[in-house]
C-alpha cells in the first residue's frame, strides 16, 4: 500500500495530542516510549515541511491582457 | 406595428416621414452617442413595480436636466436623489409620447459623497439581511494546503500576497483566478471567480478563497463595496478571506468575509502561521515531551529505589524479628531440655531406687526361699529315718499313725534307715493322752 501523503496539519495535531497526553495522563511506560518515538518522527517530518520554501501558483485562465493594469498605490 | 426600412438620413434625405419613422430615424442616428458617459446629479429618483427605474439627471450649475430610464437589476449600487453619478446608455425618444430620455445601461457613482452614501445604504441593507452576522462566519483552516486567489495579476496585491505567503509557509497550492479589480467588469469578474471556485473546490480540494486588492481611492474600491460581490462572498461554500486596501480602508466584503485581513500581505499572514513560529512550537512540544518522559522515568526510578529500600528495611526487620523468635524458641527449648534432663535424673534416681529395692526384695526372697528350703529339707522323712526314726505301714501300705490303725495279729511293716522288716502285733497299749 502506498504511504499516505503527508498532511502537515494532521501531523501537528497528532503531535499536540501526544503532548497533551504526556501532560495530562499517567501513560504506561511502554506506550510513552512508543508515543515519544512517534512524536519525534512527526516533529522531524513537520520540520522538513517547514523547510519547503516554494508555493505553486496555478493560473486558471489568462482572461485579460497585461494592459488592463490597475492603479494601485500600495 | 411593422418596422419599416429606415432611410439613410445622409444619403437618402427623406421629404416626408410619419412621426414614428421620424422618431425611429432620430433614434437610429443617436446610437453613435451610446458610449458617451453623462455625469450629473440625481433627482426625482423613482422605482415602480419594483422593476422600472426613472430619475432625472441634472447639472448643478447649468439649468439643464434629462430624463433617465433603466431596470432595477442594472443598478449595482444604491442610487438616491442628490447623488452624483455617471451614466452610460442609449439616448432615445420614446415614440408614444415623444419624450426624450437615456436608456441607462450602466451607472457609476462619482464623488466621495455619493460613494460614501451608497456604501452606507448598501451596508445597512446587507446588515439587516444578516450578511454580516458573526454566527455564520466559518473558521479558516489552520494550515491550508490548497487555496483560491482572486485578484488582478498586475496588482501589487498579487505579488505582495504571494511574497508574504512564501515567507510564511511553503508547499501551498494556489489556484489563481485573474480578475479585474476596478472599473468596468470588475464586479462581474470577481463574481465569476467565486462561481468558478464554488464549482471546482471539491474536485481541487480548495479549502479557502482569498479576495484581495491593494489600496486606492474609494472610487477604485467600488467593486468591493458592491452588493453583487458582497453576495458572492456571502454565498460562497468555501470560507472567504478578504484583504482589501490599506489598514484604514473598510469595504463591504470585509464585513461579509469569514475572515477580514487589513491588507493583501495581512491576508497571507492570517491564513497560515509563520514557519519560525510553528518551528518554535514544534521544538517546544518536543522539549516538553522529552522532559515529561525523563521526569516519568526518574519518577519510576525513584519509586524503584524507594521500593528496594523499603524491601530491604522490611527484610532486615523481619530477619531481626525471626532471630528474636528463634532465640526465644531456643531459650525455651533449652529450658525444656533442662527440665527433661532434670526429669531424666529424677527418673534415673527412681529407677536406681526401684532396682535396689527389687534387689533387696530378691535377696530377702532368696533368703526366705533358702530358709524354707532348709525347713523343707528338714521335713524329709528320710532325714528323720537317719536320726533313728522308723515308718510303720499296714499290709496295705498305709502309714500307721495311731494304735487304732492296727489290730493284734496284724503284720506290719517297719521301714528304717537302711531297710525294713515285718513284725506281728502282739500287744496294743494306747497311751493316755
Amino acid at each position: 500500500m502506498p504511504e499516505k501523503e503527508f498532511n502537515f496539519k494532521e501531523a501537528l495535531e497528532e503531535l499536540k495530542k501526544i503532548n497533551e497526553e504526556f501532560d495530562s495522563e499517567e501513560i504506561d511506560l511502554d506506550i510513552a516510549l512508543e508515543k515519544f518515538k512517534r512524536g519525534l518522527e512527526l516533529a522531524k517530518k513537520c520540520k522538513e515541511k517547514l523547510l519547503e520554501v516554494e508555493n505553486e501558483v496555478i493560473k486558471i485562465k489568462e482572461k485579460f491582457s497585461a494592459s488592463t493594469k490597475t492603479q494601485e498605490d500600495n | 406595428m411593422t418596422k419599416k426600412k429606415q432611410p439613410n438620413l445622409f444619403t437618402e434625405p427623406p421629404q416626408v416621414l410619419s412621426v414614428f419613422d421620424y422618431i425611429s430615424l432620430i433614434n437610429s442616428n443617436l446610437e453613435v452617442l451610446s458610449d458617451i458617459a453623462v455625469e450629473g446629479e440625481v433627482s426625482e429618483f423613482k422605482v415602480s413595480q419594483e422593476k422600472w427605474v426613472t430619475f432625472r439627471l441634472k447639472d448643478e450649475k447649468e439649468e439643464a436636466s434629462i430624463e433617465c430610464f433603466t431596470v432595477i437589476f442594472k443598478l449595482n449600487q444604491p442610487v438616491e436623489d442628490g447623488m452624483k453619478i455617471r451614466v452610460i446608455g442609449r439616448p432615445r425618444i420614446y415614440p408614444r409620447y415623444g419624450k426624450f430620455s437615456i436608456s441607462v445601461e450602466n451607472i457609476e457613482l462619482t464623488g466621495e459623497g455619493s460613494l460614501k452614501r451608497a456604501f452606507e445604504l448598501t451596508k445597512q441593507k446587507l446588515q439587516v439581511e444578516g450578511l454580516f452576522d458573526e454566527e455564520r462566519k466559518r473558521l479558516i483552516p489552520e494550515f491550508p494546503k490548497t487555496i483560491g486567489l482572486i485578484t488582478s495579476p498586475d496588482a501589487a496585491a498579487y505579488t505582495d500576497f504571494l511574497k508574504v505567503l512564501k515567507h510564511r509557509f511553503g508547499g501551498i497550492k494556489i489556484y489563481f483566478f485573474s480578475a479585474r479589480v476596478q472599473g468596468k467588469g470588475a464586479v462581474e469578474d470577481i463574481i465569476e471567480g467565486f462561481d468558478w471556485f464554488n464549482q471546482n473546490h471539491k474536485k481541487l480540494g480548495i479549502q479557502l478563497v482569498v479576495l484581495t486588492r491593494g489600496g486606492g481611492a474609494l472610487e477604485d474600491l467600488q467593486a468591493f463595496n458592491s452588493e453583487g460581490v458582497a453576495r458572492a462572498v456571502f454565498s460562497s461554500k468555501i470560507p472567504v478571506v478578504c484583504g482589501i486596501g490599506h489598514e484604514r480602508d473598510e469595504s463591504l466584503v470585509d464585513f461579509v468575509a469569514d475572515l477580514r485581513a487589513s491588507t493583501p500581505s495581512n491576508a497571507a499572514e492570517l491564513i497560515t502561521r509563520g514557519r519560525d513560529d510553528v518551528g518554535a512550537e514544534i521544538e517546544g512540544i518536543v522539549q516538553n515531551i522529552e522532559y515529561l518522559l525523563k521526569h516519568s522515568l526518574e519518577e519510576k526510578q525513584s519509586f524503584l529505589n524507594h521500593f528496594f529500600s523499603n524491601c530491604s528495611h522490611f527484610i532486615s526487620e523481619k530477619t531481626y524479628e525471626t532471630k528474636q523468635i528463634l532465640s526465644t524458641f531456643f531459650h525455651r527449648i533449652e529450658a525444656i531440655g533442662s527440665v527433661i534432663s532434670q526429669k531424666k535424673q529424677e527418673i534415673g534416681f527412681v529407677l536406681t531406687n526401684v532396682e535396689k529395692s527389687i534387689k533387696n526384695h530378691l535377696i530377702t526372697f532368696n533368703r526366705t526361699v533358702g530358709q524354707q528350703e532348709s525347713l523343707l529339707k528338714s521335713y524329709n522323712p528320710l532325714g528323720v529315718l537317719k536320726r533313728g526314726y522308723g515308718i510303720i505301714r499296714n499290709k496295705n501300705g498305709k502309714i500307721i499313725k495311731s494304735t487304732k490303725d492296727m489290730l493284734i495279729g496284724d503284720n506290719i511293716e517297719t521301714v528304717i534307715r537302711d531297710g525294713n522288716f515285718i513284725s506281728k502285733v502282739q500287744t496294743i497299749k494306747p497311751t493316755n493322752s
